[in-house]
């Protein structure tokens, strides 16, 4: 008796643990790093990836936030990440936009060092920093640089690309 | 043998007298000579009190050792997050915000005056303790415009929602000394957006400004107008001069010698830049087409405007423009003129493509372009001259290194030559400005 109480008690903070972990991972806002961008290429081995960059003060960008949330839904196989340009110390601000929009479960970045342009450089050298700025990556790491607002059916037929 | 007015332990004692005299001789000797050997450092010890005093300046190496060195400074706050500078009569006049300290929530004012005699900025003022907050950034700055002692700053205030915020201004007519709140030229309520603003004085002492808002709540920005005839008290109602612009890029208001006014701003369709002029006072305006007709089509936030400036000479048609595009086959910088007072323009110059951020400013027949070059470590600073009002001009020269993370320099002409500010964070400091004098 005592030890099935015992076996509940431990299953049950299992549990727990394990909703706290996916908790803490929909709410995880990685910090930006010149070494970052690197560590996005070089994880998620053979899938294609989709690095959507973004800013608060951006009216499109948020405009666009929905068809994110739904695209990410209809196409799981598109790993999607998103990166925020603006300043880490609004961060909590960020992770309440990204929750809003049902985008916490996605990987989600921000930029964590004052020098942006640096950041910038690491991703691509041509980036001006306009936004939103869309990377699309093929299962070997070759990538697409895309400014500006894309509508779904721009999306998709990128994403249809990506997966042949 | 110990007399009696003696000790064994007076040879010791004497000898560390000595030693201590010597010690305290050494010690004044050096807090004498200490300004001095700081000078010769290249630093200077900063002597201002919180709302008085001159800031000297930190130098710094110049990528050129044969160059004049830059110059920075703080000017005692902590993070340097925006600024403006403007010069009339021959004073320069400088807005810059900061946080007092590490740990303060809002950004503190400060309007300085540059010396020419002893070559420093002097803290004339705190403005914004009573008045609110700004949220202005590089790229969405305070603006500031003098005539006489008169005095005009405008900024974007922190509203309810993060980022969005509406306009305020404060008036000096002491030189600086004293500012008060005057009237918000936008008249609108505080939760509309009004932001990128510019702000100038016209030789009547009207002040003018230019400012992007969305009062009617269309989803798009607009670019609106208003002036001042008693010095920034009160502000005419505002006029819509663009119904469409670009949402997110700075505006240039400037002003010629005889009073016209120009408009450069970032339209929506295509997304290039367009020219808007009064030759009223901004009593109408008419429209004067895109500077650089590159057709770029973009539906985002490229986050960069433009730079204007007339030649300084009455009744002299001569603008010259610095505009940045993303079209791809010709993104990055250019400089055109104009002849016949922005009508038309013809394309001179391409600063390289992987140029932005660009200001201009021109006196006679000397033009200056300066500009943030992209680079691994950083944005570099690079400036390119012209003798002969832009038709030809020189190698462009480094005067900030990328390592320096600076951005968004701006350049204006002064009655010697010109002078560049621009902020920047090397690593390891907080934001502080730079800024280099081209005589």
């Amino acid at each position: 008796m005592i030890g099935k109480t015992l076996l509940l008690a431990c299953s049950l903070l299992l549990i727990a643990q394990q909703a706290q972990a996916t908790q803490d991972n929909q709410n995880e806002l990685k910090q930006f790093l010149p070494t970052s961008f690197q560590q996005i290429l070089d994880s998620r081995s053979g899938q294609p990836l989709m690095l959507t960059i973004w800013s608060k003060t951006c009216t499109i960008c948020m405009q666009k936030m929905p068809l994110l949330s739904e695209l990410k839904k209809a196409w799981p196989d598109i790993y999607m990440i998103t990166l925020s340009t603006d300043d880490i110390a609004d961060g909590n601000q960020i992770r309440e936009i990204l929750t809003e929009f049902n985008l916490d479960t996605a990987e989600n970045w921000i930029f964590a060092d004052s020098n942006a342009q640096k950041l910038r450089y690491t991703i691509d050298p041509k980036w001006f920093g306009e936004l939103p700025r869309t990377y699309f990556i093929d299962k070997t790491r070759q990538r697409k640089g895309i400014s500006g607002g894309l509508t779904r059916e721009q999306y998709e037929s990128v994403f249809i690309e990506l997966l042949n | 043998m110990c007399s009696a007015n003696t000790s064994p332990l007076d040879p010791i004692f004497r000898s560390y007298e000595r030693q201590l005299n010597i010690r305290r001789k050494v010690i004044l000797l050096l807090l004498i000579l200490a300004p001095y050997l700081a000078g010769a450092s290249g630093f200077a010890i900063v002597s201002a009190t919180p709302d008085s005093g001159k800031f000297l300046s930190n130098t710094s190496a110049s990528a050129n050792s044969n160059k004049k060195e830059n110059l920075t400074s703080t000017f005692g706050l902590h993070d340097i997050l925006t600024f403006d500078i403007t010069e009339q009569a021959g004073k320069l006049h400088l807005l810059v915000g900061g946080k007092k300290s590490v740990d303060s929530k809002r950004l503190t004012l400060r309007y300085l005056q540059y010396n020419h005699d002893d070559k420093q900025w002097h803290l004339v003022a705190t403005l914004n303790e009573k008045l609110p907050e700004t949220i202005a950034s590089r790229g969405n700055d305070v603006q500031i415009a003098a005539h006489d002692d008169r005095l005009v700053a405008l900024w974007q205030t922190k509203g309810e929602l993060p980022g969005v915020g509406s306009m305020i201004s404060a008036y000096s007519t002491d030189a600086g000394k004293t500012w008060q709140r005057g009237g918000n030229p936008g008249k609108h309520a505080e939760d509309i957006n009004e932001a990128y603003i510019d702000l100038v004085a016209d030789t009547k002492g009207h002040f003018h400004a230019a400012w992007l808002s969305d009062p009617l709540e269309n989803g798009y920005q607009s670019l609106y107008y208003s002036h001042s005839r008693d010095h920034g008290k009160s502000w005419i109602e505002p006029v819509l001069l663009d119904n469409s612009t670009c949402a997110c890029c700075w505006n240039r208001l400037i002003r010629t010698p005889d009073d016209q006014l120009f408009v450069l701003y970032r339209d929506s369709q295509p997304r290039d830049m367009a020219l808007i002029q009064s030759h009223d006072y901004g009593n109408s305006w008419q429209h004067r087409g895109h500077v650089g007709k590159f057709q770029w089509e973009f539906s985002g936030c490229p986050h960069i405007g433009g730079g204007l400036s007339h030649n300084g000479q009455k009744n002299s048609p001569g603008l010259h423009a610095i505009v940045w595009t993303g079209q791809e086959s010709s993104s990055g910088l250019h400089y055109l003129g104009s002849t016949d007072n922005g009508h038309s323009w013809t394309k001179i110059k391409t600063f390289g493509e992987t140029t932005l951020n660009g200001d201009i400013a021109g006196r006679e027949n000397n033009v200056a372009a300066v500009w943030n070059q992209m680079e691994a470590e950083g944005l570099s600073v690079y400036v390119a001259k012209s003798g002969d009002g832009g038709l030809t001009w020189s190698q462009p020269e480094l005067i900030a290194e990328a390592t320096r993370a600076t951005v968004h320099p701006k350049i204006i002409a002064t009655q010697t030559g010109f002078i560049v500010l621009w902020t920047e964070n090397p690593t390891g400091k907080t934001s502080q400005i730079g800024w280099h004098i081209i005589e």
